[in-house]
Protein backbone atom coordinates (compact mmCIF):
# COMPACT_ATOMS: atom_id res chain seq x y z
CA UNK A 1 0.00 0.00 0.00
CA UNK A 2 1.55 3.41 -1.14
CA UNK A 3 1.72 6.36 1.25
CA UNK A 4 -0.96 9.14 0.15
CA UNK A 5 2.03 11.28 0.34
CA UNK A 6 3.90 9.50 -1.91
CA UNK A 7 5.61 11.35 -5.06
CA UNK A 8 3.77 11.33 -8.00
CA UNK A 9 7.06 10.56 -10.03
CA UNK A 10 8.02 7.52 -7.89
CA UNK A 11 4.23 6.35 -8.34
CA UNK A 12 5.25 5.78 -12.22
CA UNK A 13 7.85 4.58 -11.72
CA UNK A 14 6.79 1.97 -9.54
CA UNK A 15 3.86 1.33 -11.99
CA UNK A 16 6.23 1.32 -14.96
CA UNK A 17 7.63 -1.61 -12.91
CA UNK A 18 4.78 -3.90 -13.00
CA UNK A 19 3.24 -2.41 -9.60
CA UNK A 20 -0.13 -2.07 -11.26
CA UNK A 21 -1.93 -0.53 -8.23
CA UNK A 22 0.33 2.09 -8.69
CA UNK A 23 -1.49 3.93 -11.11
CA UNK A 24 -4.87 3.40 -9.20
CA UNK A 25 -2.96 5.64 -6.28
CA UNK A 26 -2.27 8.20 -9.26
CA UNK A 27 -5.81 8.13 -10.59
CA UNK A 28 -7.08 8.64 -6.75
CA UNK A 29 -4.46 11.44 -6.39
CA UNK A 30 -4.80 13.30 -9.31
CA UNK A 31 -8.46 13.66 -10.04
CA UNK A 32 -9.25 16.54 -8.92
CA UNK A 33 -6.43 18.53 -9.74
CA UNK A 34 -7.31 16.93 -13.34
CA UNK A 35 -11.07 17.56 -12.95
CA UNK A 36 -11.20 21.24 -11.66
CA UNK A 37 -8.76 22.19 -14.70
CA UNK A 38 -11.16 20.24 -17.25
CA UNK A 39 -13.90 21.56 -15.55
CA UNK A 40 -13.08 25.14 -16.22
CA UNK A 41 -11.59 24.41 -20.07
CA UNK A 42 -15.12 22.53 -21.54
CA UNK A 43 -17.71 24.58 -19.45
CA UNK A 44 -19.86 21.59 -17.94
CA UNK A 45 -19.88 18.73 -15.02
CA UNK A 46 -20.86 16.55 -17.78
CA UNK A 47 -17.92 16.98 -20.59
CA UNK A 48 -15.55 17.49 -17.63
CA UNK A 49 -16.41 14.00 -16.54
CA UNK A 50 -15.50 12.50 -19.77
CA UNK A 51 -12.69 14.52 -20.39
CA UNK A 52 -11.12 13.46 -17.35
CA UNK A 53 -11.69 9.47 -18.19
CA UNK A 54 -9.87 10.31 -21.88
CA UNK A 55 -6.90 11.72 -20.03
CA UNK A 56 -6.52 9.06 -17.69
CA UNK A 57 -6.77 6.66 -20.49
CA UNK A 58 -4.36 8.45 -22.51
CA UNK A 59 -2.14 8.43 -19.14
CA UNK A 60 -2.69 4.70 -18.78
CA UNK A 61 -1.77 4.41 -22.64
CA UNK A 62 1.35 6.71 -22.61
CA UNK A 63 2.42 6.13 -19.36
CA UNK A 64 6.09 4.66 -20.64
CA UNK A 65 6.97 8.09 -22.35
CA UNK A 66 6.86 9.45 -18.97
CA UNK A 67 10.10 10.51 -18.77
CA UNK A 68 11.90 10.51 -14.85
CA UNK A 69 12.91 13.74 -13.81
CA UNK A 70 10.05 15.96 -15.65
CA UNK A 71 7.09 17.64 -13.15
CA UNK A 72 4.44 14.69 -13.36
CA UNK A 73 1.78 17.43 -12.95
CA UNK A 74 3.03 19.30 -16.02
CA UNK A 75 3.03 16.42 -17.94
CA UNK A 76 -0.41 15.21 -16.75
CA UNK A 77 -2.12 18.39 -17.14
CA UNK A 78 -0.39 18.69 -20.54
CA UNK A 79 -2.66 15.25 -21.75
CA UNK A 80 -5.52 16.98 -19.95
CA UNK A 81 -5.51 20.32 -21.74
CA UNK A 82 -4.60 18.31 -25.38
CA UNK A 83 -7.83 16.10 -24.70
CA UNK A 84 -10.09 19.28 -23.30
CA UNK A 85 -9.14 20.97 -26.75
CA UNK A 86 -9.27 18.05 -29.14
CA UNK A 87 -12.63 17.67 -27.53
CA UNK A 88 -14.16 21.05 -27.41
CA UNK A 89 -12.22 20.91 -31.36
CA UNK A 90 -15.05 17.91 -32.21
CA UNK A 91 -17.48 19.58 -30.12
CA UNK A 92 -16.83 22.78 -32.59
CA UNK A 93 -16.82 24.94 -29.36
CA UNK A 94 -13.51 26.24 -29.95
CA UNK A 95 -14.95 30.23 -30.60
CA UNK A 96 -12.86 32.95 -31.02
CA UNK A 97 -13.72 36.36 -31.50
CA UNK A 98 -12.91 38.44 -34.91
CA UNK A 99 -10.09 39.73 -33.09
CA UNK A 100 -8.64 36.72 -32.05
CA UNK A 101 -6.07 34.30 -33.66
CA UNK A 102 -5.62 30.93 -32.37
CA UNK A 103 -3.42 31.27 -29.51
CA UNK A 104 -5.97 33.91 -28.46
CA UNK A 105 -3.74 37.04 -29.24
CA UNK A 106 -5.80 40.25 -29.37
CA UNK A 107 -4.56 43.31 -30.87
CA UNK A 108 -6.86 45.24 -29.36
CA UNK A 109 -6.47 44.67 -25.85
CA UNK A 110 -2.41 44.26 -26.46
CA UNK A 111 -2.75 47.94 -26.80
CA UNK A 112 -4.14 48.31 -23.46
CA UNK A 113 -1.98 50.89 -21.18
CA UNK A 114 -4.14 49.49 -17.82
CA UNK A 115 -2.29 48.22 -14.96
CA UNK A 116 -2.34 44.39 -14.51
CA UNK A 117 -5.09 43.48 -11.75
CA UNK A 118 -4.28 41.06 -9.12
CA UNK A 119 -6.13 38.25 -9.36
CA UNK A 120 -7.38 38.19 -5.38
CA UNK A 121 -8.96 41.44 -5.83
CA UNK A 122 -11.17 40.08 -8.68
CA UNK A 123 -11.68 36.83 -7.58
CA UNK A 124 -11.82 37.52 -3.95
CA UNK A 125 -14.95 39.52 -4.22
CA UNK A 126 -16.54 37.18 -6.09
CA UNK A 127 -19.42 35.30 -3.92
CA UNK A 128 -21.14 33.54 -7.20
CA UNK A 129 -19.37 30.90 -8.24
CA UNK A 130 -21.45 30.34 -11.29
CA UNK A 131 -20.88 34.14 -12.39
CA UNK A 132 -17.26 33.52 -12.73
CA UNK A 133 -17.71 30.37 -14.42
CA UNK A 134 -20.08 32.15 -16.77
CA UNK A 135 -17.16 34.62 -17.61
CA UNK A 136 -14.44 32.58 -17.85
CA UNK A 137 -16.35 30.52 -20.19
CA UNK A 138 -16.35 33.78 -22.36
CA UNK A 139 -12.66 33.48 -22.85
CA UNK A 140 -10.62 32.57 -25.25
CA UNK A 141 -9.36 28.75 -24.68
CA UNK A 142 -5.79 30.22 -25.06
CA UNK A 143 -6.29 32.72 -22.26
CA UNK A 144 -8.67 30.19 -19.97
CA UNK A 145 -6.64 27.63 -20.04
CA UNK A 146 -3.84 30.07 -18.64
CA UNK A 147 -5.66 31.28 -15.60
CA UNK A 148 -6.72 27.98 -14.70
CA UNK A 149 -3.42 26.43 -14.80
CA UNK A 150 -1.92 29.40 -12.99
CA UNK A 151 -4.80 29.61 -10.32
CA UNK A 152 -6.18 26.13 -9.99
CA UNK A 153 -3.28 24.03 -10.64
CA UNK A 154 -1.11 26.53 -9.19
CA UNK A 155 1.59 25.81 -12.29
CA UNK A 156 4.18 28.55 -12.72
CA UNK A 157 4.44 30.56 -15.79
CA UNK A 158 7.47 28.52 -17.09
CA UNK A 159 5.73 25.39 -16.49
CA UNK A 160 2.10 26.54 -18.54
CA UNK A 161 4.50 27.60 -21.07
CA UNK A 162 5.54 24.27 -21.12
CA UNK A 163 2.57 22.45 -21.65
CA UNK A 164 0.51 25.15 -23.94
CA UNK A 165 3.91 24.77 -26.00
CA UNK A 166 4.20 29.05 -25.71
CA UNK A 167 6.79 31.27 -24.60
CA UNK A 168 6.51 32.78 -21.24
CA UNK A 169 6.51 36.44 -22.45
CA UNK A 170 3.10 35.36 -24.87
CA UNK A 171 1.70 33.47 -21.43
CA UNK A 172 2.42 35.93 -19.37
CA UNK A 173 0.71 38.53 -21.56
CA UNK A 174 -2.42 36.00 -21.80
CA UNK A 175 -2.33 36.06 -18.31
CA UNK A 176 -2.91 39.78 -18.36
CA UNK A 177 -5.38 40.30 -20.62
CA UNK A 178 -7.18 37.76 -19.62
CA UNK A 179 -7.16 39.21 -15.79
CA UNK A 180 -8.40 42.60 -17.87
CA UNK A 181 -11.27 41.11 -19.60
CA UNK A 182 -12.58 39.31 -16.41
CA UNK A 183 -12.55 42.29 -14.88
CA UNK A 184 -14.13 43.87 -17.54
CA UNK A 185 -17.11 41.32 -17.94
CA UNK A 186 -17.16 41.83 -13.98
CA UNK A 187 -17.60 45.37 -14.16
CA UNK A 188 -20.94 46.23 -14.64
CA UNK A 189 -21.79 43.99 -11.17
CA UNK A 190 -18.96 44.95 -9.00
CA UNK A 191 -16.87 47.77 -8.38
CA UNK A 192 -13.46 46.51 -8.93
CA UNK B 1 -3.79 33.65 -3.98
CA UNK B 2 -5.71 31.08 -1.85
CA UNK B 3 -9.17 32.39 -2.30
CA UNK B 4 -8.52 32.33 -5.90
CA UNK B 5 -7.85 28.58 -5.88
CA UNK B 6 -11.07 27.83 -3.79
CA UNK B 7 -13.08 29.75 -6.26
CA UNK B 8 -11.12 27.86 -9.09
CA UNK B 9 -11.43 24.58 -7.33
CA UNK B 10 -14.26 21.61 -8.40
CA UNK B 11 -14.52 18.86 -6.39
CA UNK B 12 -14.73 15.60 -8.87
CA UNK B 13 -17.79 13.67 -9.02
CA UNK B 14 -17.53 10.78 -5.99
CA UNK B 15 -18.30 7.94 -8.95
CA UNK B 16 -15.58 9.50 -11.35
CA UNK B 17 -12.74 7.39 -10.06
CA UNK B 18 -14.51 4.28 -10.58
CA UNK B 19 -15.88 5.34 -13.71
CA UNK B 20 -11.62 5.92 -14.53
CA UNK B 21 -10.87 2.31 -13.48
CA UNK B 22 -13.64 0.94 -15.24
CA UNK B 23 -12.76 2.84 -18.80
CA UNK B 24 -9.33 1.69 -18.49
CA UNK B 25 -10.87 -1.94 -17.41
CA UNK B 26 -12.95 -1.95 -20.48
CA UNK B 27 -10.26 -0.64 -22.84
CA UNK B 28 -7.78 -3.59 -21.39
CA UNK B 29 -10.35 -5.98 -22.18
CA UNK B 30 -11.14 -4.58 -25.22
CA UNK B 31 -7.15 -4.74 -26.41
CA UNK B 32 -6.79 -8.14 -25.02
CA UNK B 33 -9.65 -9.74 -27.08
CA UNK B 34 -7.82 -8.27 -30.12
CA UNK B 35 -5.04 -9.86 -28.89
CA UNK B 36 -6.36 -13.26 -28.07
CA UNK B 37 -7.84 -13.38 -31.32
CA UNK B 38 -4.98 -12.32 -33.89
CA UNK B 39 -2.69 -14.87 -31.40
CA UNK B 40 -5.07 -17.25 -32.03
CA UNK B 41 -5.16 -17.00 -35.74
CA UNK B 42 -1.20 -16.67 -35.54
CA UNK B 43 -0.94 -20.43 -33.66
CA UNK B 44 -2.89 -21.52 -36.00
CA UNK B 45 -1.73 -20.50 -38.94
CA UNK B 46 1.68 -21.49 -37.67
CA UNK B 47 0.46 -25.08 -36.96
CA UNK B 48 -0.43 -25.29 -40.24
CA UNK B 49 2.95 -24.34 -41.58
CA UNK B 50 4.57 -26.67 -39.25
CA UNK B 51 2.55 -29.89 -40.46
CA UNK B 52 3.35 -28.62 -43.99
CA UNK B 53 6.92 -27.73 -43.33
CA UNK B 54 7.21 -31.30 -41.21
CA UNK B 55 6.46 -33.14 -44.20
CA UNK B 56 9.30 -31.02 -46.61
CA UNK B 57 11.55 -31.92 -44.23
CA UNK B 58 11.02 -35.55 -44.43
CA UNK B 59 10.56 -35.26 -48.11
CA UNK B 60 14.39 -33.93 -48.19
CA UNK B 61 15.63 -36.60 -45.85
CA UNK B 62 14.45 -39.14 -48.22
CA UNK B 63 16.18 -37.52 -51.20
CA UNK B 64 19.01 -36.66 -49.40
CA UNK B 65 19.61 -40.16 -48.62
CA UNK B 66 19.98 -39.57 -44.92
CA UNK B 67 17.71 -42.01 -43.33
CA UNK B 68 20.14 -44.71 -44.96
CA UNK B 69 23.17 -43.06 -43.41
CA UNK B 70 20.92 -42.83 -39.97
CA UNK B 71 20.15 -46.57 -40.52
CA UNK B 72 23.97 -47.67 -40.36
CA UNK B 73 23.23 -46.78 -36.94
CA UNK B 74 21.30 -50.27 -35.88
CA UNK B 75 23.46 -52.34 -38.75
CA UNK B 76 27.27 -52.39 -38.59
CA UNK B 77 28.25 -50.45 -35.09
CA UNK B 78 32.07 -52.03 -35.48
CA UNK B 79 32.17 -50.46 -38.71
CA UNK B 80 30.84 -47.03 -37.99
CA UNK B 81 33.12 -47.38 -34.95
CA UNK B 82 36.20 -46.90 -37.35
CA UNK B 83 35.08 -44.68 -39.23
CA UNK B 84 32.92 -42.51 -37.15
CA UNK B 85 34.10 -39.14 -38.45
CA UNK B 86 33.10 -39.92 -42.30
CA UNK B 87 29.55 -41.23 -41.30
CA UNK B 88 29.17 -38.04 -38.87
CA UNK B 89 30.20 -35.82 -41.94
CA UNK B 90 28.04 -37.75 -44.26
CA UNK B 91 24.68 -37.55 -41.69
CA UNK B 92 25.45 -33.38 -41.54
CA UNK B 93 25.86 -33.40 -44.99
CA UNK B 94 22.48 -34.98 -46.19
CA UNK B 95 20.38 -33.33 -42.75
CA UNK B 96 18.09 -30.64 -43.43
CA UNK B 97 19.28 -27.61 -41.92
CA UNK B 98 17.15 -25.27 -43.50
CA UNK B 99 13.66 -27.42 -43.06
CA UNK B 100 14.88 -27.69 -39.41
CA UNK B 101 15.27 -24.21 -39.01
CA UNK B 102 11.81 -23.24 -40.26
CA UNK B 103 10.18 -25.92 -38.37
CA UNK B 104 12.00 -24.95 -35.00
CA UNK B 105 11.18 -21.20 -36.23
CA UNK B 106 7.12 -22.36 -36.06
CA UNK B 107 7.78 -23.83 -32.38
CA UNK B 108 9.30 -20.60 -31.29
CA UNK B 109 6.12 -18.52 -32.69
CA UNK B 110 3.85 -21.34 -31.18
CA UNK B 111 5.10 -21.28 -28.05
CA UNK B 112 5.88 -17.15 -27.50
CA UNK B 113 1.84 -17.33 -29.06
CA UNK B 114 0.50 -19.49 -26.44
CA UNK B 115 2.44 -17.42 -23.68
CA UNK B 116 0.70 -14.44 -24.90
CA UNK B 117 -2.60 -15.90 -25.60
CA UNK B 118 -2.52 -16.58 -21.48
CA UNK B 119 -1.11 -13.46 -20.39
CA UNK B 120 -4.08 -12.33 -22.22
CA UNK B 121 -6.82 -14.40 -20.63
CA UNK B 122 -5.55 -13.26 -17.21
CA UNK B 123 -6.13 -9.79 -18.46
CA UNK B 124 -9.62 -10.76 -19.58
CA UNK B 125 -10.55 -12.41 -16.44
CA UNK B 126 -9.28 -9.85 -14.09
CA UNK B 127 -10.98 -6.93 -15.70
CA UNK B 128 -13.77 -9.34 -16.50
CA UNK B 129 -14.29 -9.37 -12.47
CA UNK B 130 -13.39 -5.77 -11.71
CA UNK B 131 -15.70 -4.62 -14.35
Amino acid sequence: MTSQFTDDAELMSDYLSGNESALDDIIKKNIPLVYSAVYFMVGNPHDAEDVVQETFLKLWKHAKKYRKGESFKAWLLTIARNTARDFLRKKKALVFSDFENDDGDNFLTDTLADKEPLADEIFGRQENKKMLEDVLAKLPFAQREVIIMRYSSNLTFEEIGKIVGRPLDTVKSQHRRALLQIKKYLAPNYEV
Amino acid sequence: MDKTKDILTVAPPENLYFAVISRIGSEKKKIAIRSIISTGVVILLSVFAFVEAFFVMLGSLARSGFYNYFSLIFSDGFALASSWKDFVFSLVESFSFFEFFILLSLVFVVLVSIRLIVKNMKIFYATARTA
